[in-house]
């Protein structure tokens, strides 16, 4: 018992003093990510390119308009398939989270998916990919210099909240985050300009 | 200001420190008498008489607490067993609460806050969170109405100064929690000297004392910020309400007479 109360004092002492750093304003919600581009998985946008080069379209204009393309269904597009009679505005709870992101989603654990920056500090990115908590991640070293909230950032979740049982105790201690690893920071570009399709 | 008084003292039962509100008793107690020697307008008002009369249900739907993230809970080790009702299920590990319930939790909940703040109550935001501290101290400061955000201690309420500090008529819990994840010790405080609270209780709280607790996320920003637009809405809405009624009543007496 009093190690796991230990544990708990340390946590909340951690977060004391990430709290005196962080900045006084309240996050700002439109950098946060958008309902409609919760949860979305990366693979299902590097599957769609690959698709794009096995049908062997040799004119570089093609390639180009494939591309942008691709980066303006980004913002419309939800990775599972919500039948046309469902109406949102009047389905119950249970039709809404059937057809849900998260849902379609299946296991967290691996899922590779796009998030956006909400706060930096020194080197930690906060990040908000639509799930209940932020991540918290290191920036990568080849990162671009202009890493700031609202930033698109590509994550690899590892775990959707980081909460474990202790020897002892009776509930999970929880840390409040989620847990990923960044793979991409986006660079902030015109929707215009041609994007290089990562290749990993 | 004679005549508004003398209405708030007939019509309407003022909800002060110490008084258990109990709207199902007020609602017996309180009838409405048409006199039948002045003009057959009633005007007297009297909200407790209405189902909705601040118009809570209208605020937000299912989508919009769905959009905001409210059904998300935390992970089945995490879980209190008296949140067991309002959970929908678990998937992955993590618990998802039942959105139909909390939309029904809500409306009681927030209809609850206009009534005290139409019987000029005092409202007390309380959210022990280094986060969301800020967010909680600027919305009730904007309509008016106090916030704690910081350490509660028992002698705030349990020992109270009487001619320097006056009671909350209620308090409205962002989240159960303390910053260490502990129940905060405000709820059984209020419980022991009759205020009623209100709460958002998240999947590893207990919502056993709380008068009107309300199954939802207290961990995203977006469940935050839903919250505390829709208790500014309300609290504004019912003090607005309540300055409209009584310019009414007040023209209408002064009509008869």
């Amino acid at each position: 018992m009093t190690s796991t109360k230990s544990f708990v004092w340390c946590c909340a002492l951690l977060r004391r003093c990430a709290a005196k750093t962080l900045s006084p304003y309240p996050m700002c919600t439109s950098n946060l990510i958008n309902s409609k581009q919760l949860l979305v998985p990366t693979s299902k946008i590097r599957e769609r390119s690959y698709s794009m080069t096995d049908a062997g379209s040799t004119s570089f204009a093609k390639a180009f308009e494939e591309q942008e393309k691709i980066k303006e269904d980004l913002n419309l597009i939800s990775t599972h398939k919500v039948p046309k009679e469902i109406d949102t505005k009047t389905a119950s709870f249970a039709t809404l989270l059937r057809y849900s992101p998260f849902i379609s989603l299946g296991d967290f654990q691996g899922k590779q998916l796009y998030g956006r920056v909400v706060e930096v500090l020194d080197d930690n990115l906060f990040i908000d990919y639509g799930g209940k908590f932020l991540c918290v991640c290191k920036k990568p070293r080849d990162s671009p210099s202009d890493v700031g909230p609202g930033s698109t950032v590509q994550i690899k979740l590892l775990d959707w909240e980081l909460s474990a049982r202790f020897l002892g105790a009776t509930k999970d201690i929880t840390l409040l985050e989620s847990e990923a690893r960044i793979f991409k920071v986006e660079p902030k570009v015109s929707r215009k300009g041609p994007n290089p399709v990562d290749v990993n | 200001m004679s005549v508004i008084k003398f209405l708030q003292k007939t019509f309407y039962r003022r909800i002060t420190n110490h008084t258990t509100v109990n709207l199902k008793i007020a609602k017996r107690s309180i009838q409405i008498q048409p006199n039948s020697d002045r003009s057959t307008e009633q005007t007297l008002i009297n909200p407790l008489q209405h189902e909705d009369y601040f118009g809570v249900r209208k605020l937000v739907t299912v989508e919009d607490l769905f959009n905001a993230r409210v059904h998300y809970g935390h992970k089945e080790g995490c879980r209190n067993q008296n949140m067991q009702p309002y959970i929908f299920g678990c998937r992955n590990g993590v618990d998802v609460i039942n959105l139909d319930e909390t939309l029904e939790h809500l409306f009681q909940a927030l209809n609850f806050l206009s009534h005290v703040v139409y019987a000029d109550g005092i409202i007390l935001f309380i959210m022990h969170s280094h986060i969301y501290g800020h967010a909680v101290e600027k919305m009730a400061r904007e309509c008016g109405e106090y916030a704690l955000t910081r350490t509660y201690y028992r002698h705030y309420f349990l020992t109270p100064d009487r001619h320097a500090a006056k009671l909350p008529s209620l308090c409205v819990f962002l989240s159960l929690l303390n910053n260490v994840n502990q129940q905060h010790s405000c709820i059984s405080d209020c419980a022991k000297v009759n205020i009623p609270t209100m709460g958002i209780a998240d999947t590893n709280s207990d919502p056993c004392l709380v008068t009107y607790p309300v199954p939802g996320n207290d961990d995203s920003l977006l469940s935050i910020e839903l919250y505390l637009r829709l208790f500014e809405t309300c609290v504004k809405n019912a003090k607005q309400k309540k300055k409209d009624d009584t310019a009414h009543a007040v023209d209408s007496i002064e009509k008869i007479q």
